[in-house]
């Protein structure tokens, strides 16, 4: 049965996150004075302390877990992190550890940084996903045994390049001997549709673009849906990994169920 | 109480220091523990020793041990400071200061011998079985391999999961007590929960069981036989531990 590898130090897992650094994303969102940037960044921040706290051992970071980041707009893609991790597609959680950009206070607890918002130009989404599969697959030729890598993915709109799906049906060929790469988007834009998570079908999303993501997502791994039930949502056994036209907000408990999933593999009690 | 084996595997055999499994007595002793460590901690592992340890040494004092409830709160209000004290040596970081604060967990199993019976409190998944005098194999606390599937109930570091041990969570852990009359032989097998889940599974399909081969095993041997069953996909990898107590 696929997704069941353990993961251990020596068959880590992997999280690739790939954002959409588009011009739009510098937008406030709502009433708040935030941007869907500082949004996302935020939300990347959160998820790379729980993977860090998850990890944490007496002893020191164990690296389970390997993040690689990619973020896209203008006409460019490039590493979305800066400093020695921004050096290499993927780095260990260790050196996460090790190489925050700084580290805030918030509510007396230690909150480090290392994704700051970036918002500017075009979407290059095509390019981008390119860039994510030709590292996912050398992340998989190194890792065979490993727990299939995810690939979450945010956007706040069309791409700019080109459509990007067939590189995505591409990457999802792709995998380790325990399964294929896992894909998961979300868009938070202004379509009219209301909001749409964890769909089955591709007839309950009717946007143009939202068919495209839904296309583009995965089927919910057992693991994955099991994380998100317990969060409180309807999945049905054929959802896909995909949440259309959601707010900013929804981004951590995204990012959340996404990493969560693999660490059942961990056999966390 | 006599110990006739104390063995251990750990999950990683890469990474010996890894295993958070524990089991503790003291020579000349009438109390023994066991403890498995969750994964899902910041330092399992030095919990896990301190709750044996604490079970241990309070109850190789006590002269006429009452197990209840105010047994556990005993223990830890024993484990904790020490576990407290030694955490912030170790918590010199950001992250691990982080980490620190999600608590760590762990079962316990605490033997007690009694001139005519035997004590044990079981919190979490690990395991005493043992033959009753009607050569039947009984558990406790989790009886049958389904029980495993199930997350157990821990003991936290922190207080701050009290309210669900001593509440809604509290009939997941208890108390046995039982006559040394019933026991034939005299004998009681600890097992951490990948391996009660194996034993048990083995029992319900009627197929033999490991015990006397593990009663006879040096630890390379079990570490080799443990290996072999995670390959053959019979026991599910996890820190692996095994004891044999005798009475008399």
């Amino acid at each position: 049965m696929p997704y069941k590898a353990e993961i251990s130090r020596s068959n880590p897992t992997a999280f690739m996150f790939v954002i959409d650094q588009s011009g739009s994303m510098a937008d406030p969102v709502g009433t708040t004075e935030l941007s869907r940037a500082e949004f996302v960044c935020d939300a990347l921040n959160r998820v790379v302390v729980n993977l860090i706290t998850r990890s944490s051992k007496s002893e020191g970071v164990r690296d389970y877990f390997q993040i690689g980041a990619i973020g896209y707009g203008g006409s460019s893609v490039g590493p979305a992190l800066s400093g020695p991790l921004g050096e290499q597609t993927f780095n260990p959680i260790s050196a996460f550890e090790r190489h925050p950009l700084r580290i805030e206070q918030r509510d007396g607890m230690p909150f480090p940084i290392w994704f700051t918002p970036q918002a500017g130009g075009g979407t290059p989404m095509r390019k981008a996903m390119r860039t994510a599969a030709q590292a996912l697959a050398e992340w998989c030729d190194d890792y065979p045994e490993s727990f299939p890598p995810t690939l979450l993915h945010v956007t706040d709109g069309e791409p700019s390049d080109g459509d990007p799906e067939p590189i995505v049906e591409q990457l999802k060929s792709l995998g380790t001997d325990d399964g294929e790469v896992l894909i998961l988007n979300l868009y938070t834009g202004q379509s009219k549709s209301g909001p749409i998570k964890f769909p089955s079908s591709e007839e309950e999303v009717t946007d143009g673009f939202g068919k495209i993501l839904f296309r583009m997502s995965s089927v919910l791994p057992a693991a994955i849906a099991s994380a998100a039930r317990e969060r409180g949502y309807y999945v049905n056994d054929n959802a896909r990994g995909f949440f259309f036209n959601v707010e900013p907000v929804e981004i951590v408990e995204f990012f959340e169920i996404g990493t969560r999933a693999s660490s059942q593999a961990m056999m966390l009690r | 109480m006599k110990i006739l084996k104390s063995l251990t595997a750990p999950k990683e055999a890469d990474h010996p220091d890894s295993n958070e499994d524990y089991f503790f007595w003291e020579a000349q002793g009438k109390a023994c523990a066991m403890s498995d460590g969750a994964s899902d901690s910041f330092d399992s592992r030095s919990w896990a020793r301190i709750l044996c340890q604490s079970f241990t040494q309070i109850y190789n004092q006590v002269s006429a041990p009452q197990l209840d409830d105010k047994c556990v709160a005993l223990v830890l209000s024993v484990a904790r400071p020490f576990f407290d004290k030694q955490l912030k040596a170790v918590t010199t970081s950001w992250s691990k200061q982080l980490a620190a604060s999600r608590g760590s967990f762990a079962s316990l199993l605490g033997v007690i011998e009694e001139p005519r019976q035997v004590s044990i409190l079981a919190v979490g998944d690990t395991i005493a079985l043992w033959m009753d005098h009607r050569q039947q194999l009984r558990s406790f606390i989790l009886r049958k391999s389904p029980e495993f599937s199930k997350n157990p109930i821990l003991l936290g570091s922190e207080t701050k999961t009290d309210s669900l041990l001593f509440g809604s969570e509290h009939s997941r852990w208890g108390f046995v007590t039982i006559p040394k009359a019933e026991m034939q032989p005299r004998k009681l097998f600890l097992m951490t929960d990948a391996l009660g889940h194996y034993v048990l599974s083995q029992y319900e399909k009627n197929r033999p069981l490991p015990l006397n081969l593990l009663s006879t095993m040096s630890q390379i041997d079990f570490q080799s036989w443990v290996l072999s069953q995670r390959q053959s996909g019979e026991l599910h990898k996890d820190d692996t531990t095994f004891a044999l107590l005798s009475f008399d």
